[in-house]
């Protein structure tokens, strides 16, 4: 804000007619992006991921069940035996790995997305429930915080989808219990410093009803450092669903997801490693560019998390 | 301090029980566990037989009120599979588990507090921030990808080491160095953070003020005064190291407790799958109430009363 007043304010004697300039700074400039060209990259990288997750299948080449079995495992275009029919290649039953790959991204992506969205949504809701009560409210909501850290939850996820049974529905409620105890905790002792500032006391005495007091006045209050909290977590669902698809607990047949891919690469590394590494290129620059975004946000929106 | 302890201690076996109840009713509400054994066609009297034979005739109220006192017996219930003792299935391969913890956490320690510390003292050069960087990257990146391709490097272009199995000494070096990257991602970001705090005091000041040796500085006060804040760290990993152990020993066919688990949940092994369970809760519990106790301990500014985390 003090930077750009600073800056109209030196280029307005210089036009003419009085009309405001128009000196639009580049949107690097707007973000205080300068000179952090590893985050402008992962910031570009997101992007272009979310546009093909959304749009990818106006450029899908085949459709991802397709089947070839006259054209099994053939090189991608760059490789030696490869054609420009298939850009990456085939996998074992002759299917266009690259229209796989788009396939499987718009899956990931969304199960992370909605994952993420249901733990920060079920997990701030206990924390400020326990914040409000205190009491045994919260020594019970606490207790479940205890026991969700003490078991690892990708063992949890496996027995529970393993024993009560897949589909994507099980699948994405499961992925999103993943972290409710982070927001919980975050959003409980937040409140609680919430509930002793004079703003809190200023609209509870003016009688409002609870339900508007945390919607209204304290939510957007303790929302940024909830948003940066949900960048931190979000590349840890997206991997959880990728190991579970990749050992074959997660995502079925015929739906794909990149983990799913990855998990029947796995079995050809020696004839045909495209069929791997390709996905795995794919999630593994997403979570690396979604763990940068999230620190540089971070460590500008809110330096008390570290 | 005693009643903080003691508090803790109760609160942890509170924890541990809530787990094995959650575990075994939400394992149970899967369906009559006789049809993980037999096919639909059989016949109702021989699997009555053997819901008698097995205990699962009662009610599942009943059910767990046996399944609980006898874990107190030391019993943890036989494999519907071949008849032995959970125990004896789990304990049998949990050495190879240990095995590989232990190899994957001192590679993690030394490469992570070496990095870290380089990332600390360099602070703001290009070395500080490539080291941070590939720390991220060591986090982001699946341990499973990382996985297929240490194997597509070593295994399949250079044929230097093993993939499958754990015959050899050679065997455990990918596995290892799989998860051992990974988990030094992290390390050497609280080692960086922990250190920068450090080489901040008054006492390092002491230090080059009475002329002791650049090395001597940073060996002999630094590393000791930063490790507090990373070992309990490293504590709090444990849970995280397992939950890694279980996708590696299954990629290089480690047969560990980790493969073990895979291998039970998918042909619904109740007595082996809940008695892993168990383990793994009791462990990373003990983990972090230890780490809580020892934190009070090294460091008595932190006050016990209040949130330990």
């Amino acid at each position: 804000m003090k930077r750009a007043s600073k800056e109209t304010g030196s280029t307005n004697p210089t036009t003419p007619r009085g009309r405001l300039p128009i000196r639009r700074r580049s949107l690097v400039k707007r973000l205080g992006l300068t000179g952090e060209w590893l985050v402008t990259a992962a910031m570009i990288y997101i992007a272009f991921i979310l546009f093909v997750s959304v749009f990818g299948f106006l450029f899908q080449p085949y459709p991802h069940t397709q089947t070839n079995l006259f054209n099994q495992l053939q090189p991608p275009a760059f490789m030696q035996g490869g054609s420009w029919e298939h850009i990456l290649g085939t996998d074992d039953l002759g299917r266009d790995v690259l229209s796989r790959l788009i396939k499987g991204l718009q899956l990931s992506v969304l199960i992370g997305v909605i994952g993420t969205a249901i733990g920060a949504v079920l997990g701030s809701f206990l924390g400020i429930v326990a914040a409000h009560f205190r009491g045994w409210v919260e020594e019970i909501l606490m207790m479940l915080v205890d026991v969700q850290v003490s078991l690892p939850f990708i063992i949890f996820a496996l027995a529970v989808l393993a024993f009560v049974g897949n589909s994507l529905t099980i699948l994405i409620i499961v992925v999103g219990i993943d972290g409710w105890e982070r927001y919980a905790r975050l959003s409980r002792s937040m409140v609680l410093s919430a509930n002793q500032q004079d703003y809190v006391l200023a609209v509870r005495s003016l009688g409002l009803s609870n339900t508007k007091i945390y919607s209204r006045h304290v939510l957007p209050n303790i929302m940024g450092t909830l948003i940066v909290q949900m960048t931190i977590n979000l590349p840890g669902v997206i991997l959880l669903e990728s190991t579970l698809s990749f050992l074959g607990l997660g995502v079925q047949p015929p739906l794909t997801s990149l983990g799913q891919i990855l998990g029947v690469g796995r079995d050809y590394l020696i004839l045909a490693p495209w069929i791997a590494v390709a996905p795995g290129l794919v999630i593994f620059f997403l979570t690396l560019s979604i763990a940068i975004v999230g620190d540089w946000l971070r460590d500008r929106l809110d330096p008390t998390l570290k | 301090m005693t009643r903080y302890i003691l508090i803790k201690i109760l609160r942890s076996f509170l924890t541990l029980w809530i787990v094995v109840t959650a575990v075994f009713f939400v394992l149970r509400a899967s369906g009559d566990p006789i049809y993980s054994v037999f096919s639909l066609g059989t016949p109702e009297a021989t699997l009555d037989v053997f819901r008698v034979k097995w205990g699962i005739d009662k009610s599942m109220i009943e059910q767990y009120f046996i399944y609980v006192s006898d874990i107190f017996k030391g019993d943890f219930g036989t494999s519907f599979f071949d008849g032995r003792q959970a125990w004896d299935i789990v304990m049998e391969r949990v050495p190879k588990t240990l095995l590989l913890g232990g190899v994957t956490f001192s590679i993690s320690v030394v490469i992570g507090v070496v990095l870290g510390a380089i990332a600390a003292l360099k602070h703001g050069t290009f070395w500080d921030r490539g080291i941070m960087t590939a720390a991220v990257a060591a986090f982001s990146m699946p341990s499973y990808f990382l996985a297929l391709l240490l194997i597509l490097l070593f295994s399949l272009q250079l044929r230097w080491l093993p993939t499958a199995g754990a015959s050899t000494w050679q065997h455990i070096i990918l596995p290892a160095t799989t998860l051992g990257l990974t988990l030094a991602g992290s390390i050497a970001r609280f080692t960086r953070s922990a250190m920068l705090e450090v080489l901040r005091q008054s006492y390092m000041r002491t230090a080059r003020a009475k002329g002791a040796s650049r090395f001597r500085q940073i060996a002999w006060h630094a590393l000791p005064n930063a490790a507090i804040p990373t070992v309990t760290v490293i504590g709090f990993q444990l849970g995280w190291l397992i939950g890694g152990s279980v996708v590696i020993e299954t990629v290089f066919s480690w047969p560990g407790a980790g493969r073990l688990f895979i291998t039970a949940v998918g042909v619904r092994d109740f007595a082996v799958v809940q008695l892993f369970i168990l383990m793994v809760a009791s462990t990373v519990i003990t983990a972090n109430l230890l780490v809580d106790i020892l934190y009070g301990y090294l460091d008595p500014r932190i006050s016990v009363t209040g949130d330990s985390k």
